[in-house]
């Protein structure tokens, strides 16, 4: 045989061998098994009620991308010690509420920020962190429309808030100083200091129209009006900011007259694709502007919009 | 350019030999087929695959689309039972249709959200649990309620929707399906018509497709006749936009399997309708190469391919050398042939057609020798005959020459010379025809050549002198025929025609070893070196003052008689005479071995 007839066998030879070692070992070729990430959804509330829409939307895009959920809620931790507790627990990455204290520099795994303000994150994928941002100045106009169709011009304004942390308030106390100068009140606190403020109003005699900014303040404003029908008497609208199975079905019952919302399942689901894609580094994903909606009773009668305030289980 | 030329040129099917020919063509039909044999086996493969699963699928749409009717049914027989057993007949202003709703209602809890009974102007009489009516509801426009007051024998299911009708938990809210149809009640003693409505637990239905998995991917879904989705395990998402379904395309089909393309996917629907409603159970299956296409698979098939082709190859290259050797070694064989050498040895080996082509080269040769010798011989025997034919004929200017100086010494009265001469010339012709002979005696060939030389002294009138020596033991030996006469001749014409008296010419014959020396020497005019060199050469001609037979037949003659190892050999210097010396064998005459042939 000749020289060069022998290269040719032995290297053809070597290339069986090779191709073996790559077909049945992983020595050379290691193929993508399915991996099962951990994230983190760090929500500000033990109340899951507050934000069912949005696990929801999580959850289904969680099965999707296999990824393991871990519910995480503040329980009198600031949240930066929760992403940071997160962290080094393995976390994968990280879906969390955005506060006006949130710190998201220097993190060791991709973030997610939910709710922001629009333009409150830099849309960079150098900087390590998404957002999906909320347009709560559009949110607030949207709401305050609706409430300026049924004012009476003589009522005062009562705009009730739980804290400035939650993202959002300001730029929205901000407008609605913007439109009303006199007659408007801040009340920011929680149930007790609510509970005072409607008492002053009723004992006064007045008539007042009632904006709740957060959801917490919605729902301690709910218990508070349903309460009592003299304080429903004296509260000629109720508009707020951010929707509940419960606020959905006061806005049903007549006791809140409209909300100003987000589709919170697709924010959720919206929220676990970004964070996939920036996982696995197949495609970025800019930031996101969530659409805002402003729901009334008669919206409640549409089956589109039931279909994305009350997702099926 | 040249070089790719070359190399184009070198890779021609032409240039190749036979063992790559045979190999390169029994590997390229080896891929072809591993080729075709691994794309029919995949496509067995997947195709079985995706026969089994569909098959295996195909059981399990079978039973959930039992679970399904059979769920139908017994929704269906709990609104019978209610109204045969609890309702009809039975005065709605009594107690017993609250009985009879919570008996029912309490063993089907998991299954039942509530049972409400709704008089045609849409008022609430019963429900169980107790419930109230929402306010602002008009249950009249309701689609339920129309549908139902609208074909009193209907039993009517509406879609999944959120169970609004009644007041309920403010922090909670759930799915429901319901379940409707025309009843007629007993108002005190009036028989009217009424609506009973069951909302059937979205959550307990939702539990037949639990744990419900297809193979290879593969899930189920359930439409109504026009594609609305009752149940999807991705319902939300579709609701809210983020997964397509083919669903309006599906309720479309009949019953059965039918491969479709969707989503630029290749997927396989089993399509089962649920009795009574009409709805669809839809399975979806994708495709089983797709799954298979993950890249160490890729890799594993090359590597099978491969190792089947290495193999193949292997068992060529041993078979196109089994069949090429033979040939290989038969090409050299006829090469060698071709370049001369006769005797090359030819083995046939190999396979039978190789083998017979090889004995057939073998007789070939074998007869091209035979034929070649044969052609010596003739030729051999040709020149024996021209040289016998020559050698016959004596010159007749001799003749004519030596009957002349018969004649004069005849008229000259000098009858004893001429008797002498005429006896001389007789023994010459004697010895001259020796019976036809070729081999003669030593004795004989000098007594030739001694009748010779005495003739032509007579006729030369003594201008020479010659002598004869020959030990007596040589005499037998054998000799050439005519041999010695030509040379004779040449000394005489030669050596001695312009000579005034004194030429010499001497003829001895010796015996040293195994061999015979004749010397023929004279003191003649001598030859230069090129004249002696010329005069052995092929193209000299005979002198036709002689018998005609030159130098060079005899040096011939005396080669095709005893061999080429004998012969003779010319010694001459001008001015200084001329010595050729014969070298025969010394054989015994009559003994054989070198007689006539």
């Amino acid at each position: 045989m000749k020289t060069d007839k022998k290269y040719i066998w032995i290297l053809w030879f070597i290339s069986i061998v090779l191709l073996f070692i790559i077909s049945q070992t992983d020595l050379i070729l290691k193929e993508e098994v399915p991996h099962v990430y951990q994230v983190s959804l760090i929500l500000d509330s033990e109340d899951e009620s507050k934000y069912i829409n949005l696990k929801k939307g999580v959850d289904d895009a969680a099965k999707k991308y296999n990824i393991d959920i871990n519910l995480l809620t503040l329980n009198n931790i600031t949240q930066n010690a929760v992403i940071y507790s997160a962290e080094e627990n393995g976390t994968n990455g990280i879906i969390v509420l955005a506060k006006n204290d949130l710190e998201i520099n220097n993190k060791k795994v991709p973030i997610v920020v939910l709710k922001s303000k629009s333009g409150d994150i830099i849309d960079n994928p150098k900087s390590g962190y998404l957002s999906i941002n909320t347009d709560y100045t559009g949110m607030i106009t949207k709401l305050y429309n609706s409430f300026e169709e049924k004012f009476d011009k003589n009522s005062y304004i009562y705009v009730f808030l739980n804290n400035r942390d939650i993202s959002g308030i300001e730029e929205e106390i901000d407008f609605l100083k913007s439109k009303q100068s006199s007659n408007i009140i801040f009340i920011e606190g929680d149930e007790k200091e609510f509970r005072t403020a409607i008492e002053d109003l009723v004992h006064s005699k007045n008539n007042a129209y009632v904006f709740s900014l957060d959801k917490t303040s919605t729902d301690n404003l709910c218990k508070i009006v349903g309460a009592s029908t003299v304080y429903r008497e004296r509260i000629q609208g109720f508009y707020c900011i951010g929707a509940t199975t419960f606020f959905l079905n006061k806005l049903n019952d007549g006791t809140i007259d409209a909300i100003a919302t987000v589709n919170e399942y697709d924010e959720g689901y919206l929220a676990v694709e970004m964070l996939m894609a920036d996982l696995k580094k197949t495609n970025y994903m800019s930031n996101i502007d969530m659409e805002n909606m402003l729901v009334n009773k008669e919206s409640l009668e549409n089956e589109e919009v039931v279909k994305q305030l009350f997702p099926i289980d | 350019m040249d070089r790719g030329k070359f190399s184009i040129k070198k890779l021609s099917i032409k240039n190749l030999s036979i063992q790559s020919s045979i190999f390169i063509y029994f590997t390229v039909t080896a891929i072809i087929a591993i080729a075709l044999i691994s794309l029919i086996m995949f496509q067995r493969f997947t195709n079985s695959l995706n026969a089994t699963i569909i098959e295996e699928n195909s059981g399990i749409i079978g039973q959930v689309g039992e679970s399904i009717d059979s769920y139908l049914r017994n929704s269906m027989k709990i609104s019978d039972s209610i109204y045969y057993n609890v309702i009809k007949n039975t005065d709605i202003s009594g107690n017993e249709i609250k009985k009879g709703m919570n008996l029912i209602y309490v063993n089907n809890d998991n299954m039942i959200e509530d049972i409400a009974l709704i008089s045609g102007s849409g008022e609430l009489i019963e429900s169980m649990p107790a419930l109230r009516l929402k306010d602002n509801i008009n249950v009249l426009e309701k689609d339920f309620f129309k549908k139902s007051m609208a074909e009193s024998e209907y039993i009517y299911f509406s879609m999944p929707h959120i169970r609004n009708l009644f007041d309920q938990n403010e922090s909670s809210y759930s799915w429901v399906m319901s379940l409707a149809r025309a009843v007629e009640i007993t108002d005190e003693g009036k028989a009217t018509q009424a609506v009973l409505l069951i909302n059937l637990n979205y959550v307990f239905f939702e539990e037949l497709f639990s744990n419900v998995n297809l193979g290879n991917g593969g899930y189920i879904y359930l439409t109504n006749d026009r594609g609305d989705i009752i149940w999807h395990p991705r319902q939300n998402e579709i609701y809210s936009g983020r997964f397509d379904e083919n669903n309006k395309y599906a309720a479309g089909l009949k019953d059965g399997i039918s491969v479709e393309n969707y989503g630029g996917k290749k997927v396989t629907l089993n399509v089962r309708t649920i009795g009574y409603t009409g709805w669809k159970l839809v399975g979806v299956t994708p495709n089983a190469t797709l799954n298979i296409y993950g890249i160490k698979f890729r890799f594993f098939v090359v590597f099978v391919a491969d190792l089947f082709l290495f193999l193949l190859a292997m068992i060529n290259a041993f078979i196109s050398d089994k069949i090429s050797n033979p040939i290989k070694r038969l090409d050299t064989s006829v090469r060698e042939i071709e370049s001369g050498n006769l005797d090359v040895d030819i083995v046939p080996s190999g396979s039978y057609e190789v083998e017979h082509l090889g004995k057939s080269i073998k007789n070939m040769l074998g007869r091209i020798k035979l034929l070649m010798s044969d052609l010596v011989e003739e030729h051999n025997a040709k020149r024996k005959s021209e040289f016998d034919t020559l050698q016959s004929q004596i010159n007749p200017h001799f003749l004519y020459n030596t009957l002349d100086i018969i004649v004069w010494m005849i008229e000259n009265e000098e009858p004893d010379k001429a008797v002498s001469i005429v006896t001389a010339l007789a023994k010459f012709f004697r010895i001259s025809l020796s019976k036809g002979k070729n081999i003669i005696t030593v004795k004989d060939e000098i007594e030739h050549v001694r009748n010779y030389l005495m003739i032509q002294n007579m006729r030369f009138k003594n201008r020479f002198e010659y002598s004869i020596e020959a030990d007596e033991e040589v005499l037998l030996y054998s000799s050439l025929k005519l041999m010695l006469q030509p040379l004779v001749e040449n000394a005489i014409y030669h050596g001695m025609e312009f000579m005034d008296g004194d030429g010499e010419i001497d003829v001895k014959v010796s015996k040293e070893g195994e061999s015979l020396y004749f010397t023929i020497s004279d003191n003649g005019l001598g030859m230069s070196k090129e004249m002696v060199d010329k005069l052995l050469s092929k193209d000299i001609m005979p002198s036709k003052k002689g018998s005609g037979i030159g130098v060079k037949n005899v040096n011939e003659r005396i080669k095709l008689y005893f061999g080429n190892e004998y012969g003779l050999r010319v010694e001459s210097e001008p001015d200084e005479g001329t010595k050729i010396i014969i070298h025969l064998p010394a054989a015994i005459y009559g003994e054989g071995k070198y007689e006539d042939r």
